[in-house]
């Protein structure tokens, strides 16, 4: 009967332990605890909390990833120690540990070359507190205790998460957005064809050009790159109303592209309807433009007659992308009929470079 | 004396300009284009300049007092350079330019190509000495096909090796833009894909798609041998190693934004197969993965971190459904702990080790660990699978709705409570446990 009644009283105090740190951990506070480390010392969670953040790792020797968790928490903590991450592993290696289980345990932290504090949670009181189900399981702790990231396992996508909760906390190159990849993207066969017939454009081979512009529209109707790069074949060929034709195709609705008044304003120069091409870009022109469409609205201006306009836009196009071909060529158009002998020797020397003949 | 000399000195100058106007008459007279020699040159679509005035002797110089002999050509690139540039040989040199064999691949008269090349695509040209043969095989990369060998090489001279125009993947990013892009912005880069294309690629022809040099799984073996020495041992094989694009069906060769190379999250890929079910014995089939989890609210912790590789070896396995570990099918087993090496991966070993605890797990009655009492039996130990269902149930801690013993599937009745719970099996009555005050002796009732 007494001994009834110690184990209920027993019980209770462990039940109310319990109930008042699993309502903790559901409010995503983390619990302190107080170890003895594996040289036997004491160690204390809130007295030794990180600046920014404490990562806890529940391990065991016999766990399947707890060496792999041990091995990139030990990169994390050179990496990142010193501006805030703290790392502290729990040895939970069973209910009970022998003097025989420590020498293991000590020999494998050896081999890991762990150089954090590591803890050994001799009767899995804490392991319990944490509702630890698999192993390693680790927690990550802010400074006002809160817990702030929780692995269980240590899967691929468990490993990816961690990286990046470490990488937006500590601010790494891989916490940047990525590029939005619902947006569109061109069919891929149709995106290197389109690539060909840009080189071959830039080499003045015009026939290959626009065989696999063609190739790539074929692929791809929605790909306005190969669409913009036929008119302009079409320009340079003289041939105004296949030029026509194919802004029409690119002035389609489902095809999307920001600035489609450029291109048809400039088949409007190239085709002397300067009134016409000076309208459409009135007023329309901002920031955003690449070096292209750049280049191309400089000479949408220059052919409307304001030359040193032309050549400050063909100047910023230059910045924005130095390799752009389409500069010099269109520049040296404009410097043409400007009498500008000296800057159409120097356009012709860089279209030369070009291969173009 | 000096209207003599006038006379002498005027006859001279007659005779000279006369000399000088037979001369430019005869020049003009015999041009070898005429409608009966020579009557095609000028003709094509492009006319070298000395051809299309009539030239020839620019570069044809007859030998003297011979009709219709000429000094022999020795080397055509002196003639060339009369009028080009003179072509930079530095690094890696074509060897028709470094012998200085122009004429090897420009005709000097005219050609309907341009650059007056010697034939049609380039590839024809260049046909003369590199057998195109070998480049159609079943795959061929799209300039290839085209006979557009200039895409890549340069026909003169270039700094880079087999005169390309651009050094390593350069050249191929020229065309595969996205390939660059996805490599930057990419979290995991395949290290021979950043290397170098060309050691998994050919970039002329090949008879494996997509124009690799050598078909899956060898090509990845070649690296990875671990890999293969692990499918050579298994005796349980994964079929996706060896349907479709094997080795790809699950990883992306260049970059990916997940470990290991995989295209997607692993269950996801894991998924695109076992979402029906499927035979892989006479009498064996695995269910309907998908609708299992979908219909299945709790599941086993691999699977709610969406990677099935915390349980199974996917590259193939010696025990059963490729489990990483052993893992008894039997519904009874005598207890060992190697009997639940695969399980104890994750879970405490000392689960089924202790008869007593208040920590190790919840399914205790007091301190008395259920666990152990199921498990830990020399004969008759429940397995893991006796009340857990691996992937998931609707039941807490993805416990069965019914135990599957022989052919019957005997339902569990499992009633969970704030600190214990009760079941009510074919094992056994109805019994309850709490964590909190003992049941057994009103069990043992």
């Amino acid at each position: 009967m007494r001994n009834r009644l110690q184990y209920f009283i027993f019980s209770f105090l462990v039940l109310s332990l319990c109930v008042s740190r699993a309502q903790q951990m559901r409010d995503s506070t983390a619990i302190s605890f107080s170890l003895r480390n594996i040289e036997g010392k004491k160690y204390t969670l809130k007295e030794n909390l990180g600046k920014r953040i404490t990562v806890i790792v529940f391990w065991s020797t016999w766990g399947n990833d707890s060496m792999k968790m041990l091995h990139d928490l030990q990169w994390y903590y050179t990496q990142y120690h010193s501006i805030g991450l703290q790392v502290v592993s729990i040895c939970v290696e069973s209910q009970s540990i022998m003097p025989s289980d420590i020498i293991h345990i000590r020999a494998i932290l050896n081999g890991e070359n762990v150089t954090f504090q590591n803890l050994i949670d001799e009767k899995l009181l804490t392991f319990q507190a944490y509702s630890i189900v698999a192993v390693p399981t680790l927690i990550a702790v802010s400074p006002s205790m809160k817990i702030v990231f929780k692995l269980s396992g240590y899967s691929l996508i468990g490993k990816e998460k961690f990286s990046s909760f470490i990488d937006s906390t500590f601010g790494n190159k891989h916490s940047q957005a990525r590029r939005n990849i619902t947006e569109y993207m061109p069919n891929k066969d149709a995106l290197r064809y389109s690539n060909m017939a840009m080189k071959k454009y830039e080499r003045g081979d015009l026939e290959s050009a626009e065989k696999y512009a063609i190739k790539a529209m074929q692929l791809d109707s929605l790909f306005s790159v190969p669409v913009v790069l036929s008119v302009e074949i079409a320009l340079e060929l003289n041939d105004t109303l296949k030029a026509n034709e194919l802004l029409s195709l690119f002035l389609r609705p489902e095809i999307k592209s920001g600035n489609k008044f450029l291109l048809q304003s400039f088949l409007y120069a190239k085709t002397g309807r300067k009134k016409e091409a000076m309208n459409l870009i009135e007023g329309n022109i901002t920031d955003s433009l690449n070096a292209k469409e750049r280049a191309m609205y400089a000479y949408v201006l220059g052919k409307a007659g304001l030359i040193q306009q032309a050549l400050n836009e063909f100047q910023k196009a230059k910045k924005l992308s130095p390799a752009e071909f389409r500069i010099p060529m269109l520049r040296m158009e404009i410097c043409k009929q400007a009498a500008l002998t000296e800057l159409v020797k120097k356009d012709s020397l860089l279209i030369k470079q070009y291969g173009r003949q | 004396m000096n209207i003599q000399r006038i006379y002498m000195v005027s006859v001279a100058i007659v005779i000279c300009l006369r000399f000088t106007h037979s001369q430019q008459k005869q020049a003009t007279q015999e041009s070898c284009i005429t409608a009966k020699c020579h009557a095609t040159f000028g003709t094509e679509k492009f006319v070298h300049g000395p051809v299309a005035v009539g030239e020839c002797k620019a570069c044809h110089q007859p030998v003297q007092n011979e009709k219709h002999k000429f000094v022999p050509i020795k080397k055509a690139e002196d003639f060339c350079l009369k009028c080009h540039e003179r072509l930079e040989k530095k690094g890696v040199v074509h060897a028709p330019v470094m012998s200085g064999d122009c004429t090897g691949c420009h005709n000097p008269h005219q050609s309907n190509q341009a650059y007056f090349m010697r034939k049609g695509p380039i590839a024809e040209t260049c046909a003369k000495c590199h057998p195109q043969e070998a480049m159609r095989k079943k795959n061929v990369h799209a300039p290839v096909e085209d006979g557009d060998c200039l895409t890549c090489h340069k026909p003169h001279a270039s700094e880079k090796p087999k005169l390309l125009s651009k050094s390593g993947n350069e050249v191929c990013f020229e065309c595969h833009s996205d390939m660059e892009q996805n490599f930057t912005e990419a979290k995991h880069v395949h290290a021979p894909a950043t290397d170098a294309c060309v050691k998994c690629h050919n970039p002329h022809t090949t008879d494996t798609s997509p124009l690799l040099v050598k078909e899956q799984p060898d090509l990845c073996f070649d690296c990875h041998k671990n890999i293969k020495n692990h499918v050579d041992k298994s005796t349980v094989q994964h079929a996706a190693l060896t349907v479709d694009n094997k080795c790809t069906n699950c990883h992306s060769p260049h970059e990916s934004q997940i470990g290991k190379q995989l295209k997607d999250e692993p269950m996801k890929l894991c998924l695109t197969c076992h979402e029906h079910p499927i035979n892989v014995a006479q009498s064996d089939k695995i269910g309907n993965i998908k609708e299992l989890l979908s219909i299945n609210k709790n599941v086993h912790g691999p699977i709610r971190d969406r990677d099935c590789s915390g349980c199974h070896d996917v590259h193939g396995s010696t025990n059963f459904r490729i489990l990483k570990k052993y893992y008894p099918k039997e519904f009874y087993t005598s207890y060992s702990q190697v009997q639940y090496e695969l399980c104890f991966g994750c879970h405490q070993q000392s689960l089924t080790q202790e008869m007593k605890t208040t920590t190790l797990t919840g399914f205790r009655d007091g301190d008395r660990n259920l666990h152990y009492l199921h498990v830990n039996k020399k004969t008759k130990g429940r397995t893991c699978r006796s009340c857990h269902e691996t992937h998931a149930s609707n039941n807490a801690k993805h416990i069965r709705d019914a135990v599957p013993f022989g052919q019957w599937m005997l339902p569990i009745k499992y009633e969970p409570t704030p600190n214990g719970g009760s079941c009510t099996p074919g094992c056994h009555a109805r019994k309850e446990y709490s964590r909190f005050i003992p049941s057994s002796t009103n069990n043992k009732k």
